[in-house]
């Protein structure tokens, strides 16, 4: 019990430092990107092949860069959900649009229109997002990505499964703690920033995965009705 | 180019590196810019020549940026002002917008869509001094024309 408070406070602790630190980032990053904006610009097409392909090189390193300071700022920042109706077919679509697709992957994507939500669409898209990209990174090899819709009256479940890796069980004990990841390039903050969002919605992330069959993560998110809305809206 | 000369745009902003960096990219596009690092020195600045735009970071060490909107509202009311900040939510913006704001940018941002956002705040600058340049000649026109039809008393 101690052991975990102490962790807990730990991970406070790293979480006001990390929002510090994503704040103190952005700026010498946007230096960085404007200044590059103005090499590629201003040289174009007149230096040689290798200058160009560095010149990307910086571009991606900054994008990459842009990905961990949004990350850290996402994770410490508090929540606030600006709620709107649309549906899920909408919320995956946007979603999808998002992430970049190996052709090696197969996207299969059965999610209907039906029912209506009530959700903060970019919040939730985010929270789809990283549990797309997490699949797609699970899958080296290829293999097929798989998003299912399901629903009952009180609420709406999206499912997205994978064909690759899968997980054991070391790996799922530790999912959701921040800063833990498996991947050489990741910081650990995906999954438990897709977890933080959607329980912002009153709902819940569960997985289930087997080593070499692959993982399916299932996001539930409650149907809520206008009056709920409203008492939501208004508690902000 | 030519609808760039002449136009006139402060960068405000205390890191360097995106002070330096902005200036070269908008230089280069033919604006004519001038930097400040703090408010204190956007706001003597902005009192001794005039800037069609102004790109404001929301954070300065002397005074945040929407308290220099507030101050810059009342000396150079027909400057566009353009507001960056870090933190990308509504409040920040709507707050923003509601001191004097013509529009914000949220970091990180492309140059493409900051461009963009440049160009089109300039053209609707450019659209509302023709169409009180445009009032000012009609009110004189309808004013001399009155004048004309009015029958000369020495005539009388």
């Amino acid at each position: 019990m101690q052991e975990r408070l102490f962790r807990s406070e730990r991970l406070a602790a790293i979480g006001e430092l990390a929002a510090m630190v994503g704040h103190d980032l952005r700026n010498p990053l946007t230096g960085i990107a404007i200044a590059t904006y103005y090499l590629r610009t201003k040289l174009g097409k007149r230096i040689d092949r290798k200058s160009q392909e560095m010149l990307k090189l910086i571009e991606q390193d900054i994008r990459h860069s842009d990905k961990i300071v949004n990350d850290l700022l996402e994770y410490s920042r508090e929540l606030q959900l600006e709620l709107a109706v649309t549906d899920a077919k909408a919320v995956v679509r946007d979603a999808l649009a998002q992430v970049k697709r190996p052709k090696k992957i197969r996207v299969v994507d059965s999610v209907e229109s039906h029912p209506r939500i009530v959700v903060d669409a970019e919040k939730i898209d985010r929270a789809l997002v990283n549990l797309i990209n997490n699949a797609i990174d699970a899958m080296p090899n290829g293999g097929m990505l798989r998003i299912a819709g399901h629903s009952s009256r009180e609420q709406l479940e999206i499912s997205i499964s994978d064909t690759g890796e899968g997980m054991t069980k070391e790996t799922l004990e530790k999912l959701w703690s921040p800063l833990f990841t498996t991947k050489p390039k990741g910081i650990g903050l995906g999954l438990p920033i897709a977890k933080r969002l959607v329980e912002a919605h009153g709902g819940s992330i569960r997985v289930e995965s087997k080593p070499g069959k692959g993982s399916k993560f299932t996001v539930t998110i409650p149907i809520r009705l206008n009056h709920e809305v409203r008492e939501v809206k208004h508690e902000k | 180019m030519k609808e760039m000369e002449g136009v006139r745009i402060l960068v405000v902003d205390d890191e360097e590196g995106i002070r330096r960096s902005l200036e070269a990219v908008l230089e280069d596009r033919g604006y004519l810019v001038d930097t400040a690092e703090n408010g204190q020195e956007a706001i003597s600045k902005s009192k001794t020549k005039f800037y069609n735009l102004a790109l404001v970071d929301i954070r300065l060490p002397d005074m945040d940026g929407v308290t220099l909107l507030t101050a810059m509202r009342e000396t150079t009311p027909k400057m566009v002002k353009i507001i960056i900040t870090g933190y990308p939510s509504l409040d920040n913006a709507i707050a923003a917008v509601n001191k004097g704001a013509d529009g914000y940018v949220v970091k990180p941002f492309t140059m493409e869509s900051l461009l963009g956002t440049i160009k089109e705040h300039l053209q609707k600058q450019k659209e509302a001094k023709r169409y009180s340049e445009e009032k000012v000649t009609e009110y004189i026109e309808s004013r001399a024309k009155e004048q004309e039809a009015k029958p000369s008393r020495r005539r009388s």
